[in-house]
């Protein structure tokens, strides 16, 4: 049995926090999905007769767990690609700020819902979407700058 | 170690992360920017459409959208809406809309013979000539009706115009037949074939569909040709161009037109104003917001008939359609036809038939008038809502549970609900304490079925007697007299109540009231006694019934009129099934209401006789039957001593023709 490879250099701690809370958002909102399951499982009337609601929450469940993911992916990407330290870590607390609001502001949006429309709390998904799509395009933009060394 | 990466970790945050942790960071700044943006708005939304929302609405003038619209931001009224007969009131033939058998079996009423039948997913039928070939083809083309019976409109190719004519033929969906609309209507057996044929664009368009424009052409000819003395055919003569916003009632037939509701609320920021404020959007009606005489007059714009007001408006009806629109007052615009609206020159009576002697309404399609009679609506808050509900509730009666039982009257009659037996003197748990039987008793007919009286008043056997109403009490008490009612209701509820003078149908007051009913000189008391028949909730138990009842009815396998068969029919199987008498079960079943008199009669010469081993193999005791129903001791109808109750039935039993 051959024994767990270390790191040759710890992460940089941006890097890491943003390992961090995707991991964490992919088991919150993975949970979350069986959650979803057992309303449908026990036809919990509150879940079940508000079209909107399953909708947003279906929303809040598959955001949650897309944007974990992204975290993870961007954690990995920019710690090997962004070179310029102050760069990376803007990025990833724009990444870090912004993937928590899009599930939390589909999952509150469900709350006092009306028929068509999401309650307020809904803005927080063009929020962290904003701040999320800032934090990709700065990694996209690094990883399509030709390199110099 | 851990401690060197940590501390190389707190060395590699830059100044940036740093100040992440205060707010003035750039992801802070970007948020509450953006709520600042959104706070503004809010902010404005009430300036920006003060106006808008407090300018009254001109319903009339607006344009129509469709239940397809309406359901991108109310799916869920919209699904409600969709499982409902409401819906499927007026269908395009379809595969899917279409119940009748179109299998390419002959059906043969009134010695013609069509053969439905369907091709390419269309669907047609062909009448046939004496010797089987084709005389004409029927290209059916959309569907009246889903819950009891569907009928079927068929187009007119090089007519000119856009005329749709109802076929005679109708498909009975619980019995799964197709039986003669002579068999869906209160009508005698003396009819022709198309005695019932009609055109849809002047007739069922009004109440089956959203926002009907006949779009008459001819309509100014044909008053001309009849003013000058002319004979003139409005069923075949008038020519149509009809359009509607949708087939069917759908969302917009209560709450008014929606295509300026649309327009405007694309604006997010006018829809979020209404939804936090709970502010009415004037460009839409929501009936529960109106006062209890709008919120029925939305439903009695079909639910009670009514005529155009003023009279010289039907042209305007058939060029461009009725001009009542959701929330407005019903009456500027038609009147609800009453006992006292006069009928057509050629006949009178024709409206006052469809009342009882007091005005209580007693066909379906008159549940406005009943309800406004109603002491829960005059004095009271009562609306059709306040029991239905069209966005939930059963698909048949749209009615929610609780609403089916005494709950329904406990938000302003709580202190008899709390103790019904009480106020009932009958068992609590039995129909005799259900507010609904005795306060709204089913004694109306229509569409083959017996209905609740939608006029809610106190049961008064004297007043019924006389008026020849059904009466609540011996409607369950089928072995009883209306003077026995009438001195129990003096013994419980007091003087107020009086003792009959005599009965309307001219039947012995102390004879039980099911035999004057069922075999009278009226058709409507006749269809609701025959149904009556068959109740379970009757407090005499089975053979107690049995014994009196079944006799009755096969009395009523004879009527002229084929829906009251029908009705006899179903209740004489639910009696004989709980008797457990299953051959005579088995031979009502195969009793066609409908068919020829030769095949009548010996279906029914086989009932009778499957009674009669009944009554003396059948191992049980029947009991005799009450005095005064002209039942023998040997359990058969005396037609002797029944003849002159039988012959007023014969002699005069038109009084109604047509009720639906």
């Amino acid at each position: 049995m051959s024994k767990p490879s270390r790191p040759s250099e710890p992460m940089d701690p941006a890097c890491l926090a943003c390992l961090r809370l995707g991991w964490t958002m992919i088991a919150v909102f993975l949970v979350g999905g069986l959650v979803l399951e057992s309303f449908h499982f026990v036809k919990l009337p509150f879940y079940e007769d508000s079209r909107l609601r399953r909708e947003l929450w279906t929303l809040a469940h598959a955001h949650g767990t897309l944007l974990g993911a992204i975290n993870v992916i961007f954690a990995l990407t920019a710690a090997r690609h962004m070179s310029e330290g102050a760069r990376r870590a803007r990025a990833a607390a724009l990444l870090r700020f912004g993937a928590p609001l899009v599930p939390v502001g589909f999952f509150l949006g469900g709350f006092g819902a009306a028929e068509g429309d999401p309650s307020l709390f809904v803005v927080l998904v063009p929020i962290g979407g904003g701040l999320c799509a800032v934090a990709v395009a700065m990694l996209a933009r690094d990883l399509l700058r030709p390199r110099t060394e | 170690m851990a401690r060197a990466i940590a501390a190389r970790n707190r060395a590699c945050y830059d100044p940036w992360m740093a100040r992440l942790r205060l707010p003035g960071s750039l992801a802070a700044r970007i948020a509450v920017g953006a709520l600042a943006v959104v706070a503004s708005a809010a902010a404005a939304a009430p300036l920006l459409f003060s106006k808008d929302l407090a300018t009254p609405f001109r319903h009339r003038e607006a344009p129509w959208a469709r239940s397809g619209t309406c359901e991108s931001c109310h799916p869920d009224h919209f699904a409600s809406w969709h499982r409902t007969f409401h819906r499927t009131m007026t269908q395009e033939a379809t595969p899917s809309s279409v119940q009748g058998a179109f299998d390419g079996q002959v059906v043969r009423y009134f010695g013609i013979s069509a053969r439905p039948y369907q091709k390419d997913g269309q669907f047609f039928i062909d009448y046939l000539t004496t010797e089987g070939g084709v005389s004409k083809t029927l290209h059916v083309t959309r569907t009246v009706g889903s819950h009891r019976y569907q009928q079927y409109l068929a187009d007119n190719p090089g007519d000119g115009c856009d005329n749709y004519y109802r076929i005679p033929l109708v498909w009975h969906i619980g019995e799964k037949r197709w039986i003669h609309l002579n068999g869906a209507f209160l009508s005698d057996d003396s009819k022709n074939y198309n005695a019932y044929l009609a055109l849809w664009n002047q007739n069922c368009i009004f109440c089956h569909n959203t926002s009907p424009r006949p779009g008459s052409l001819n309509y100014d000819e044909l008053q001309a040709r009849a003013r000058r003395g002319e004979r003139v055919s409005w069923e075949f003569d008038g020519k149509y161009e009809s359009k509607v916003a949708e087939l069917g009632i759908s969302c917009e037939s209560c709450h008014g037109p929606g295509g300026e509701h649309t327009a405007r609320n694309r604006n997010p920021l006018r829809r979020y104003l209404l939804h936090v404020t709970g502010r009415a959007d004037p460009t839409i009606v929501n009936p529960d917001r109106l006062d209890k005489e709008r919120s029925v007059d939305v439903c009695g714009q079909c639910h009670g008939q009514r005529l155009a007001n003023p009279p010289g408006s039907i042209r305007d009806w058939m060029h461009t359609g009725p001009v009542y629109r959701a929330g407005e007052k019903l009456t500027d615009s038609v009147t609800p036809m009453h006992a006292e609206t006069p009928g057509p020159p050629w006949n009178p009576g024709l409206v006052k038939k469809r009342f009882w002697g007091d005005g209580t309404p007693r066909l379906s399609a008159y549940e406005y008038q009943g309800i406004r009679m109603s002491a829960c609506y005059e004095k009271g808050a009562l609306t059709c809502t306040s029991c239905h509900t069209m966005h939930g509730g059963d698909v048949a009666g749209q009615i929610e549970p609780a609403m089916r039982t005494n709950e329904a009257c406990r938000s302003c009659h709580a202190r008899i609900v709390s103790d019904v037996a009480a106020h009932t003197h009958h068992d609590p748990a039995g129909s005799g304490s259900s507010c609904y039987e005795c306060h709204m008793p089913r004694a109306v007919y229509g569409i083959l079925a017996i209905h609740r009286s939608h006029h809610i008043e106190n049961p008064d056997p004297a007043r019924d007697a006389e008026s020849g109403r059904p009466n609540a009490c011996t409607n369950c008490h089928l072995d009883r007299s209306a003077a026995w009612a009438a001195e129990a209701t003096r013994k419980w509820w007091g003087e107020k109540y009086r003792l009959p003078g005599g009965r309307a149908d001219g039947g012995p007051l102390e004879a039980p009231s099911l035999v004057s009913e069922l075999l009278g000189r009226d058709p409507v008391p006749r269809a609701v006694a025959a149904r009556m028949a068959g109740r379970r909730d009757s407090p005499l138990n089975v053979e107690a019934r049995a014994a009196f009842v079944v006799p009755l009815l096969l009395e009523a396998l004879r009527d002229d009129y084929p829906t009251i068969r029908f009705l006899a029919r179903q209740s004489l199987i639910d009696v004989a099934t709980e008797a457990g008498a299953a051959p005579l079960v088995e031979s009502a079943r195969a009793f066609d209401y409908i068919a020829d008199p030769p095949a009548r009669t010996a279906a029914l010469a086989t009932i009778e006789s499957r009674w009669t081993d009944f009554t003396r193999e059948g191992g049980r005791a029947l009991p005799p039957p009450p005095a005064g129903t002209f039942v023998g001791p040997d359990h058969q109808l005396d037609r002797d001593a029944a003849a002159s109750v039988v012959a007023l039935r014969l002699t005069a039993s038109k009084e109604i023709d047509v009720g639906e």
